[in-house]
């Protein structure tokens, strides 16, 4: 089947699954943005570069995010939409990938926003967005795609996380971002971000060794 | 032992995790990878301007050069009138066929046979004539009058034709005046410019008189004036006349 030139296969084929790059040095994110640019210039394969080194942490951050395989889906071609949307306002002032998961985390925000408008007898006004956020494993349906008991617990131990705390950890693990970048995508200070992140990483060590044991 | 804040540096900086994570291999689907790049070569197909007919440079600055002559060519001819009057001209006619039967005076145009005596016996009066109706006096020579003089009077059987209901059909713009003594032919050519508005209105108001209604009864009035001696009558009632009926005319033969 081919669909714009870019048959099933060969789109397997360009994205196949990799080992996740768990550092981004200075060059490539450079690159980043020359790619971006010269995307916003109309060269598409620029944009094919882009999207295949990016694809696979932002929605990995979106899934653990949503624990909603579907949100996460929409959630992903959202941020996606907006990066085409906005490249032509696009400037290399910060990382290509800050500006992603900028994005990204703006998104889910609006996510949660919605879900919680939605009639079902809540008060959204002075919610922050981390109260919006669900907590309880239980009701998400991406349960049974937990296939071994280490992937369930470090979701059921995410997942249990406050949602600012659990925002921040993923952004650490998914974006590779430093964090003052965390920060600036979260909209707090440094220090706060960091709080953040010690806490999370402490209950989520917490709650893995519980289980463990 | 490490100290929790230097095991928390560590994991800042990606040197040593803390606790074991599972690997998984979570990626997005092949329709939805699909989706996107399609969504974005749309997008920049669409910045692509599309081809259209462009002319060449020099074409919108000609196309406006075109226009304003072609404005203002026909402002100048036909949205300003003409501030010169027309200017006269003499008519000569080709003589075709030789009129032998038939009598000078009946071929001829009625007026200017009876009234050519009078106005032409004398040059002075003749001028004097001229000038005080505006028109221009020009004498024929006779080298001019020799065709004539040779066929014995030629004159084209449609000018006979004419001239036979001149008056009604088709007035006369001039007359020809024959000189008897010097030999010459006059032609006159009324050259006096219209009417104004004011005099037209003068004339409108005053009553008519009856014999204008009709050329040939104008004309024969005229002859009689003239016949009676009321020259200067029988000259106004001309003027009258050939102002009327500009295309009065006379062959230079005459």
């Amino acid at each position: 089947m081919t669909v714009e030139g870019l048959t099933t296969s060969e789109s397997s084929t360009r994205f196949a699954r990799t080992a996740r790059p768990r550092t981004v040095d200075a060059m490539s994110e450079d690159e980043d943005a020359q790619l971006m640019l010269a995307y916003a210039r109309g060269q598409m394969g620029a944009f094919e570069t882009l999207y295949a080194r990016h694809r696979g942490a932002l929605y990995r951050y979106l899934v653990r995010q949503a624990r909603d395989g579907e949100v996460a889906n929409d959630l992903f071609q959202e941020v996606w939409s907006r990066v085409i949307v906005n490249r032509a306002r696009y400037e290399p002032r910060a990382k290509f990938r800050t500006f992603l998961f900028t994005l990204a985390h703006n998104c889910f925000i609006d996510h949660c926003r919605r879900a919680k408008s939605r009639p079902q007898g809540l008060k959204v006004e002075d919610a922050d967005a981390a109260d919006l956020l669900p907590a309880d494993d239980e009701e998400l349906p991406d349960v049974q795609l937990a296939r071994d008991e280490g992937t369930r617990r470090y979701r059921a131990a995410l997942a249990a996380l406050p949602a600012e705390q659990r925002d921040v950890y993923l952004l650490h693990e998914e974006s590779d971002l430093s964090l003052e970048e965390i920060a600036r995508v979260t909209g707090v200070g440094a220090e706060t971000a960091k709080s953040r992140l010690r806490y999370a990483v402490g209950k989520l060590k917490a709650a893995l060794a519980v289980a463990e044991t | 032992m490490n100290r929790p804040d230097d095991e928390f540096d560590d994991f800042i900086a990606r040197r040593k995790p803390i606790f074991s994570r599972p690997d998984e291999p979570l990626e997005p689907p092949d329709e939805l990878d699909r989706v996107v790049l399609r969504q974005a070569r749309e997008a920049i197909q669409g910045d692509r301007p599309q081809r259209v007919f462009k002319g060449p440079r020099w074409g919108a600055p000609l196309a406006i050069a075109a226009t304003l002559v072609l404005a203002i060519s026909a402002i100048l001819h036909v949205g300003m009138p003409a501030k010169d009057a027309p200017v006269p001209t003499v008519t000569v006619q080709t003589i075709s066929q030789r009129l032998e039967n038939a009598p000078a005076p009946a071929a001829r145009s009625p007026t200017p046979n009876n009234y050519a005596p009078a106005a032409v016996a004398a040059p002075a009066a003749r001028a004097a004539a001229a000038d005080s109706s505006g028109a221009v006096v020009v004498d024929l020579d006779d080298s001019a009058r020799a065709p004539m003089a040779a066929g014995g009077g030629l004159v084209s059987e449609e000018e006979a034709n004419r001239y036979a209901s001149a008056p009604a059909a088709a007035p006369m713009a001039g007359a020809v005046i024959d000189d008897p003594v010097s030999g010459s032919q006059t032609v006159v050519t009324d050259v006096s410019p219209p009417p104004t508005e004011a005099e037209r209105a003068v004339a409108k108001a005053a009553p008519a008189p009856a014999f204008r209604r009709d050329p040939k009864i104008w004309l024969a009035e005229i002859e009689r004036l003239r016949a009676a001696g009321k020259g200067a009558q029988a000259d106004a009632e001309f003027a009258e006349y050939k102002r009327e009926h500009r295309a009065y005319a006379v062959a230079p033969d005459r």
